[in-house]
């Protein structure tokens, strides 16, 4: 089979599966709206502040819900053993990387749609003008959340301690994008003296296109213990 | 090469290192066409480490492992396409029903859908084809798993523990399926405690113990007889 098509098949089996047991989306968006409240109750101040902090929180939510998000990529799949029928079938394993890929770039997105508003309205920031843009980092940011976090959740498969190990080794590797993505929208929305978002929206880029090829490289590796 | 049945897939002193114990120690031995291998071994003799070189879940710590004579390149498609895997667990979507699971895992090995039917009916699932596969017993699972496993035709089928769960009709069905596929020119390999219900089944045998090779030979039609030689007498021994 070749690449795309598996891509659509692995992919729309995943969201068929999320869309019946729901048990992701559900726990990402329950818990983005406790992360939304807190934030929300622990920064609200004046104006001006919260224009500040709204970067910081916006993708502090993104971290957060992207690193959960891509924690029970294989989670499920893992408990019945399919994972395994899954890697041992013919089936090209960038197509199966790219497809959970996707599947958790949905997600994510849809989890960042919902409490960036959300953020927005509780911190009296308006996004008005500037939604494209800021909609464009969140993507890009998202995206880079996928393209690292997909195929280190292999590791989190067998590994003990697997809740501990994925944020420890996925952390570090988001840093490049969660500085571009504060930084990036603090420049946006004009609270940073350099009020150009593009260099930071190039280094979002580059760092994708890094852990897109990085992890097409690694993963065929990684399944094969 | 692709396509073509194995005549043989023999391990060349494989081991495993796990951490820094070995689950498995120099082990060479060769797996014949159109013959079920009944791989023997007390828990924790290497079994499943074994198995799982074999389907290329597990890489080799040491020495290698040849499909009808040849050395595959890691992570070789091909080489997926042709080998059938029953583990331990059911390795299906419990969220999908049968249909669906069969309809996936055929489209990955490029079979078509009549194969889905076709299928579920061998194993006796076709009135429950629709039916989300959580609400299957451990028995119908199992069935279901079979069918996966067998859905390719492959040249290479290794069956973990295949009788788990399984009334008497169940075994009888899975022993006529798997013997059907020996006589189509596979290469069995079968994983099992259940002696008894093997013996008619398995005509060679390979025993572990302790991660190293006691036995690979004819099963002379009485495998509890070199279980006990074999396994349990070094056992003795060790004590």
């Amino acid at each position: 089979m070749n690449f795309w098509p598996t891509v659509a098949l692995v992919w729309s089996k995943d969201i068929r599966v999320e869309l019946r047991s729901k048990d992701t989306l559900v726990t990402l968006v329950l818990f983005a709206l406790v992360l939304t409240m807190v934030f929300t109750f622990g920064f609200a101040s004046d104006p001006q502040t919260n224009l500040r902090v709204f970067p910081s929180v916006m993708w502090a939510c993104v971290l957060f819900c992207g690193t959960l998000g891509v924690g029970r990529t294989f989670a499920r799949e893992a408990r019945d053993g399919a994972f395994t029928a899954l890697v041992l079938s013919p089936a090209h394993r960038g197509a199966i990387l790219t497809a959970k890929t996707l599947v958790n770039l949905v997600l994510t997105l849809i989890v960042t749609a919902l409490t960036t508003p959300i953020l927005a309205v509780m911190l009296r920031v308006d996004l008005t003008d500037v939604l494209g843009l800021v909609a464009g980092q969140l993507f890009l940011g998202a995206a880079g959340f996928a393209l690292v976090g997909t195929p280190l959740a292999v590791m989190a498969v067998n590994a003990r301690f697997a809740e501990v190990l994925l944020p420890m080794v996925v952390f570090p590797l988001v840093a490049p994008i969660l500085i571009a993505g504060v930084t990036g929208t603090a420049a946006i929305l004009g609270t940073i003296p350099e009020n150009d978002p593009r260099p930071w929206f190039q280094l979002m880029l580059g760092f994708d296109l890094v852990y897109l090829v990085g992890g097409q490289f690694l993963f065929d590796k990684m399944v094969t213990e | 090469m692709a396509g073509e049945a194995f005549e043989s897939v023999e391990t060349q002193r494989v081991g495993r290192l796990y951490d820094e114990s070995y689950a498995l120690v120099d082990v060479s031995v060769t797996f014949r066409a159109r013959t079920v291998t009944a791989l023997l071994g007390p828990n924790g003799a290497g079994k499943s480490t074994l198995m799982g070189m074999l389907s290329t879940a597990l890489r080799p710590s040491e020495g290698k492992v040849l499909y009808g004579g040849y050395e595959y390149p890691e992570n070789d498609p091909t080489l997926r396409a042709r080998i059938g895997y029953l583990g331990h667990r059911p390795m299906l979507y419990s969220e999908l029903s049968a249909t669906e699971n069969l309809a996936f895992f055929a489209r990955l090995h490029g079979v078509g859908p009549e194969a889905v039917a076709h299928w579920l009916g061998r194993v006796g699932l076709t009135r429950a084809a629709d039916r989300p596969v959580s609400g299957f017993s451990r028995g119908m699972a199992q069935r279901l798993a079979l069918a996966r496993a067998l859905l390719s035709s492959p040249s290479l089928l290794l069956l973990d523990e295949p009788f788990t769960g399984l009334d008497p009709e169940g075994v009888r069905l899975t022993k006529s399926l798997v013997a059907e596929r020996r006589d189509a020119g596979a290469i069995v390999v079968l994983v099992t405690h259940d002696l008894a219900v093997t013996d008619d089944l398995a005509t060679a045998a390979v025993v572990l113990r302790g991660g190293r090779l006691a036995y690979a030979g004819p099963s002379g039609g009485d495998l509890a007889g070199l279980y006990r030689d074999h396994a349990e007498a070094r056992e003795k021994r060790a004590s």
